[in-house]
């Protein structure tokens, strides 16, 4: 009895034990006996030009060495291509593109790296470059070289790294190759090289697995991609990718070869732990990601060089594209100016692309002015800080048509700007599109039933409604690429003057036709204009801030001109709908509700200036009530004072005054001055002007008077 | 090229990225990922980085956080 107690109680322990045994082989960190060898394998993929966190990545690697036998450090491929500091690396007129990226992989340690696509972006003189720059190799192994046509020399398809006790790590490169053949780059750049499949590749190159302790495949091809090549091919010890930006937390195996991938941009560090026995034959592999916004270590020497490259970001950006006496300004004459680009660069023809138009969305234009004086790099980075790429369609003049129209559809305003045509949207008095008009830039009509090569970027490509021919074509060239490159290269600083700076464009409008019918409001005897709102009273912009004082009881009414329609006129002789306030008014669809505040005469005048100066679409950037009216002093393009007058009277500086304005706004116009109080109508814009609009029953030309005078 | 986002098919242009396929699908999940309220994860219930680049046939979900 005791001896059956006893033996139970010795299973019970060998079973503990053995339980114990098995948690420990499971944990690679435990696995380490007297005799095994572990290497850490740290990876980053997808960096894209990150360079912020090297000093942490090389701070870990020395971290490592001590803990464990050896630690190797690599890129799972696409180093460049997202970053400024790296993408525009022209110091003192030398291209340096990408230099900052190798340098930072030299200081940090890295040891191998493989070609991703986006390593060709710069061209094939600056790969050569930073291949040679490179104190690691950069492998590819799916890729021939034919020296007599292409610039780079070809590449190692692997690197063998012997590591501790003489462990022997052999590691591959191959990248993703398109149906075109092509790697995801622009093919441009691709001459005299031949890329082949990679997982065949991967094949033929098993045998290292043989020559070598363990065989390691870095695969810039896509998370999906990684596995069918580990399911295909055996001998596969480890594939690291990239090109998916997946973030692989807990790496799995498949046909023995572990999966994995540490996202982008350096916001990880994979970590793998690869356990081999005495016989230096591999018994465990296991991986992790590290977050490295959680690492509070730094490697010093990195640290600084990185910030020695972040400090160059001024010379970078103040390099001088052109100059210009008077700014380039507003959405019409910037958004030419960008798709111009698109049109006329010699980056789309060298592709193979005769771009017949081209399209920018406004939100996608995010300054209102650029000069005067230098255009620099940096100016066109703010103009279009993105990064999109431009992508390539073909499409017919009726599918160009009805996109246009349900761009219009999206806020009931323009929105596209176009390079080789003009447009007009046609709407009844409620707003429903009619039709398109499409003229080329001399006024003549586009011909019904032709295709066009047209170009889109990025976000209009994905975020807008329309149909197509072909399915679409990324170019990988970058719109704000294109557009430096169309200034420093294509146009002539004259051109760039008299065309762009020197003129208003108007490419587009909307013309409001009658027809269509709802609540009659009010009847016009006057057309209701906002054609030329930045730059005089505008008809619709009075209107308002009439019926501002009127509703509100207040000193000044005010509407501000970026948030009318762009070109509408409203015809005269007509009525009024409910839904027609919708095609001169933009912030009426954003349920916009009126403040008023209490300010000084001087802080009246202050947040004028204030205002017309930021957005420097125009001098004109406030409309104001028929009591009112100021004048803009302009010191060449510079506003220099505004002076604004009640009932010819200009404002006392100390006095009281209310002043009624679109609520999203007030915030901007108050920056510029110390409101004494303010509060918001719970009455809608909208509202309050069809009460005023009831009440008055007929617009008559009191709202054509010229209110604002620019005095040069 | 095709990509599907919630089993339904979206038709993309070549050499799109993760955020062109989602903004094609939808504007409203696209701003609800970029305010960090979702996630995109592949078939294999991996996250995907908005930027990350698409070959055709692959399979998206976009899944709460």
């Amino acid at each position: 009895m005791i001896d059956l107690k006893l033996k139970n109680y010795l299973s019970l322990i060998l079973i503990l034990i053995l339980i114990v045994s098995g948690i420990m082989i499971l944990n690679t960190d435990m696995v380490k006996a007297e005799n095994n060898t572990q290497i850490v394998i740290l990876h980053t993929n997808d960096e894209h030009g990150s360079i912020d966190n090297f000093a942490k990545i090389a701070a870990l690697k020395k971290q490592y060495q001590k803990e464990y036998d050896d630690v190797i450090l690599l890129s799972g491929g696409d180093i460049f291509s997202g970053n400024p500091v790296v993408d525009e690396y022209v110091i003192e007129g030398e291209n340096l593109r990408g230099k900052p990226m190798i340098d930072l992989m030299n200081e940090a340690g890295y040891q191998v790296s493989v070609l991703g696509n986006h390593e060709f972006d710069y061209g094939q003189a600056r790969l050569k470059a930073n291949m040679e720059f490179a104190e690691f190799p950069m492998v590819l192994a799916n890729l021939e070289v034919d020296p007599s046509e292409a610039d780079i020399n070809q590449p190692d398809p692997y690197t063998s790294i012997e590591s501790a006790n003489g462990i022997n790590l052999n590691f591959l490169g191959v990248i993703e190759v398109q149906d075109s053949g092509y790697p995801s780059t622009m093919p441009v750049n691709l001459y005299g090289l031949k890329f082949l499949d990679p997982t065949k590749t991967v094949k033929k190159f098993s045998y290292l697995k043989d020559e070598g302790d363990a065989f390691i495949v870095l695969g810039h091809v896509g998370h999906n991609w990684s596995q069918k090549i580990a399911k295909d091919v055996d001998n596969i010890d480890l594939v690291i990718g990239g090109h998916s930006h997946t973030v692989v937390e807990k790496p799995t195996k498949i046909n023995n070869a572990l999966i994995t991938q540490s996202g982008s941009d350096q916001q990880y560090l994979g970590k793998i732990v690869l356990t081999f026995n005495e016989n230096n034959k591999l018994i465990n592999s296991s991986g992790e990601l590290i977050e490295l916004e959680n690492v509070k270590s730094s490697d010093q020497k990195v640290a600084k060089k990185i910030d020695s490259y972040n400090a160059d970001v001024d010379k970078i950006f103040s390099r001088k594209l052109a100059y210009v006496d008077s700014s380039i300004s507003g959405d019409s004459n910037l958004g030419a100016l960008m798709t111009d680009a698109l049109t006329n660069s010699l980056q789309f023809k060298d592709l193979g692309y005769d771009v017949d138009f081209g399209f920018q969305n406004t939100g996608g234009i995010r300054v209102g002015s650029i000069g005067p004086g230098d255009i620099t790099v940096g100016d066109i980075f703010e103009l279009e800080p993105f990064g999109n790429n431009i992508i390539m369609y073909k499409m017919t003049t009726s599918q160009i048509k009805d996109m246009l129209a349900n761009s219009y559809k999206r806020d009931n305003s323009i929105d596209l700007i176009p390079a080789g045509l003009k447009y007009n949207i046609i709407v009844n008095q409620t707003g429903d599109v009619k039709r398109v008009e499409l003229k080329d830039l001399n006024n003549k009509p586009i011909e019904e039933d032709k295709t066009f090569t047209v170009a889109h970027n990025q976000y209009v490509a994905s975020a807008y409604d329309f149909d197509t021919k072909t399915e679409g074509e990324n170019t990988y060239i970058r719109m704000n690429d294109s557009i430096i490159h169309y200034i420093e290269d294509v146009i002539s600083n004259d051109k760039l003057q008299s065309y762009y700076a020197n003129q208003e464009l108007n490419r587009t409008g909307v013309k409001i036709e009658k027809g269509g019918s709802g609540d009659k409001i009010a009847y016009t005897e006057v057309d209701i204009s906002t054609v030329g709102k930045a730059d005089h009273s505008v008809s619709a912009g009075n209107l308002f801030a009439d019926a501002v004082r009127s509703e509100l009881n207040v000193d000044v009414g005010a509407y501000p001109s970026d948030q009318l329609a762009t070109g509408a006129v409203y015809p005269a002789n007509s009525d009024l709908f409910d839904k027609s306030l919708n095609l001169l008014f933009s912030s009426f669809g954003y349920d916009n509700n009126i403040t008023v505040a209490t300010v000084t005469g001087s802080d009246l005048e202050k947040m004028l200036l204030g205002q017309a100066r930021y957005y420097g679409e125009g001098p004109v950037m406030t409309h104001v009530s028929s009591n009112v009216n100021y004048t803009v002093v302009m010191d060449q393009e510079d506003i220099k004072e505004i002076k604004v007058f009640i009932d010819g009277k200009r404002v006392d500086p100390n006095k009281e005054y209310t002043f009624g304005i679109n609520s999203y706004v007030w915030q901007y116009y108050a920056n510029a001055a110390d409101p004494l109080s303010s509060e918001t109508t719970s009455a809608t814009e909208k509202e309050i002007l069809v009460k005023y609009l009831k009440e008055i029953e007929t617009i008559n030309d009191s709202i054509l008077e010229e209110r604002i005078t620019i005095k040069k | 090229m095709k990509v599907k986002v919630n089993k339904k098919t979206i038709e993309i242009f070549k050499g799109a990225q993760v955020k062109d396929v989602i903004r094609k699908y939808s504007l409203e999940e696209y701003k609800k990922i970029k305010n960090n309220e979702k996630l995109v994860n592949d078939q294999n219930g991996n996250i995907i980085m908005l930027n990350g680049e698409l070959s055709g046939n692959e399979e998206l979900f976009i899944v709460e956080k």
